[in-house]
Parts: C-alpha cells; sequence; structure tokens
C-alpha cells in the first residue's frame, strides 16, 4: 500500500466492495516477475516493476522495482527481504508518502494468533497461543527508522479497523500513518500493517523502502533473523548498482592510440 | 504447448506440455522461507480471495500462514 492521504490510496490490498472479498488492483505491471538463480546480491532473486497507472484519482505517477532476496546459508535462512525502489515519474514532487505491507495472519485457522511490536527488535512479531504450534513470524521496515506498525483485530474488537465488512481506504490511511502502535492485539484472528514513513520524492528521484519478513520455531532466533536482515541491506545496498538491469547497447570502438 | 518428436526412423510422437506464458507471480524458494510476490505489487497469492495462484507465506515447508 502506498498513500499521501485517506483519499489518495494505492494498493493491492483487499477492498471494501463484498465485505472485503475483493482486492483492490491499482498496480499494473510493466516488467513480468523472473528468477535469477543465483542471483547477483542472494542465492534467489526476483525482480519485476509495476506502476500505479490503474489507481484512477488516486495515481501519483509512481514506478515500482520490487525485488526480493532470499540467502541460502544458515544464518540467513530464515528470512525474505523484499524492496521496492519507489521513483517518482510524475511533474509533481510526492510529500508525505507511507509505504506499508498489510497482512492477515492465520497462522493455524485464524483462530489464538497474537501479534505486538517488539521495541527491541524494532518488528512486528506474529505467534499463536497454540503450545503444539510453535512457527512464529516477523516482519520489519529495514531500510530506514521511521517505523510504522499497526495492529487489530479483524473483527475490529481491538485496533479500531474491522476488515469483516471490508477494508476501507481511510481505514488504510490509519493503518499506515498511525506510527508504531504497540499492542499486543489478540488472541484471535489478527492482522497488521507494517510499513514507514512519511517519505518525500523529487519528481525524477527514488527512494529505497524494503522489508524483512522471517520466521522461526525460536523467539531469539526470530529476532536475530530480523538483525541478520538488517546486516544484509547494509551489504545490498553497499554496492552501487549500474542503472538499467539489462545493458541496452553494445559498442566496439577503436582502440587510439594504439598501445603497441 | 505442443512438443512433437521424431527419431531418425521415422517415428514420431507428441505430446502436450502445459506451461504458463508471462507469469504473473514467482516464489522465493531459495530457504526455509517462502513467499510469493506477485505483479499487481502484493505478497501472498495472485488470486485472492481464491488463493489458488501462489505459495502465500510458508516457513520450513509448513502450510501457508496468511488468510
Amino acid at each position: 500500500m502506498l498513500s499521501t492521504a485517506a483519499n489518495q490510496i494505492i494498493n493491492s490490498a483487499r477492498g471494501q466492495a463484498n465485505n472485503g472479498n475483493t482486492q483492490d488492483k491499482d498496480f499494473q505491471s510493466e516488467i513480468p516477475f523472473s528468477l535469477k538463480i543465483p542471483g547477483v546480491k542472494a542465492d534467489v532473486e526476483v525482480y519485476g516493476v509495476f506502476n500505479d497507472n490503474l489507481a484512477g484519482a488516486s495515481k501519483l505517477g509512481l514506478q515500482v522495482k520490487q525485488r526480493s532476496y532470499s540467502h541460502s546459508a544458515t544464518a540467513d535462512e530464515d528470512f525474505v527481504i523484499v524492496r521496492y525502489t519507489i521513483k517518482n515519474v510524475s511533474t509533481l514532487p510526492v510529500t508525505g508518502l507511507y509505504a506499508g505491507l498489510y497482512f492477515d495472519w492465520d497462522l493455524i485457522d485464524g483462530t489464538g494468533d497474537r501479534t505486538e511490536w517488539n521495541v527491541a527488535g524494532n518488528y512486528g512479531k506474529v505467534w499463536n497461543n497454540s503450545a503444539a504450534f510453535t512457527t512464529k513470524v516477523a516482519s520489519a521496515l529495514i531500510s530506514s527508522t521511521n517505523y510504522s506498525f499497526k495492529p487489530f483485530m479483524n473483527d475490529g474488537t481491538a485496533g479500531g479497523i474491522s476488515v469483516y465488512d471490508g477494508f476501507s481506504d481511510l481505514e488504510k490511511w490509519t493503518s499506515l500513518s498511525s506510527g508504531v502502535v504497540t499492542g499486543p492485539i489478540g488472541a484471535g484472528d489478527i492482522s497488521h500493517v507494517t510499513g514507514g514513513g512519511p517519505f518525500n520524492i523529487a519528481v525524477g528521484d527514488s527512494i529505497e523502502v524494503a522489508f524483512a519478513l522471517a520466521a522461526s520455531d525460536d523467539d531469539l532466533k526470530l529476532g536475530q533473523a530480523i538483525a541478520n536482515a538488517r546486516g544484509k541491506w547494509t551489504g545490498i545496498t553497499s554496492v552501487k548498482e549500474v542503472a538499467g538491469e539489462v545493458p541496452g547497447t553494445f559498442a566496439l570502438h577503436q582502440n587510439y592510440p594504439n598501445p603497441l | 504447448m505442443h512438443l512433437t518428436s521424431t527419431l531418425d526412423d521415422g517415428y514420431s510422437d507428441f505430446q502436450w506440455i502445459s506451461t504458463v506464458g508471462n507469469p504473473t507471480y514467482a516464489t522465493t524458494l531459495g530457504n526455509k522461507v517462502a513467499v510469493t510476490v506477485t505483479s499487481a505489487g502484493n505478497l501472498g497469492f495472485a488470486d485472492y480471495p481464491t488463493n489458488a495462484k501462489g505459495k502465500g507465506f510458508r516457513y520450513d515447508g509448513g502450510n501457508s500462514m496468511l488468510f
């Protein structure tokens, strides 16, 4: 989800119509997804490009390069990094932009789930009350520190947002722009938005927004996975990319003066 | 896709191979966390609310933990 205001929502999350059993489709694919194994910066990379051409009046003129990075080393096997390079291709500056991912978790069957913000590690965590189900998941903004996290019960009994009657634009704006709401929320059928902002993008400029998505059967390993993802992100961005994914032209020029 | 095979002795046969052209989603399968990313900009599945196209979000070979 991308947004600068409650009436300026650009997203592909569930919509409001039909009690939320529909998906908003504001993004248009420019370059279909491709897998690269091995990748340049990770063992498995996914790359694709989309824009906000289908957002109607909410369109801001944004092009998004989406990449994911998976590392297979044991220390990094519990997380995936998803990276969004958001470029302002419009003729107006974009100010106050929030970006976030909406998750409706059903770790088992939609009952017994709990979520909260981990203050020490700066990530959102989801786990289940069942002692027999040990998998926990976490999500975190890793590209900057202007975090946002909004947890809520899907039926609206906690967190102030109900998605059983659909996910409205106002609710999406609230979930993106409320800063960090620590919770905890649950146990029950829960959702949260993990995001960041506000961001400003000058005309022709771009920003990087990246998230770590992690899972583990152990709390300490879950937090370590998020920390390791932040370390990987530093490495990923320390290598400057040549503009464009594929060389546009190849040329052979005269070698002059002759060095021999 | 219709694939025809012809041997040196002239024997020929064919088979139909099912493929997906211009895929609209891909799943990261490089480690224990599997997440499907889609060309519509969302994560999990490419056909919400049916949720048949994609793997969702899985850990260590388990079931999807989304929706």
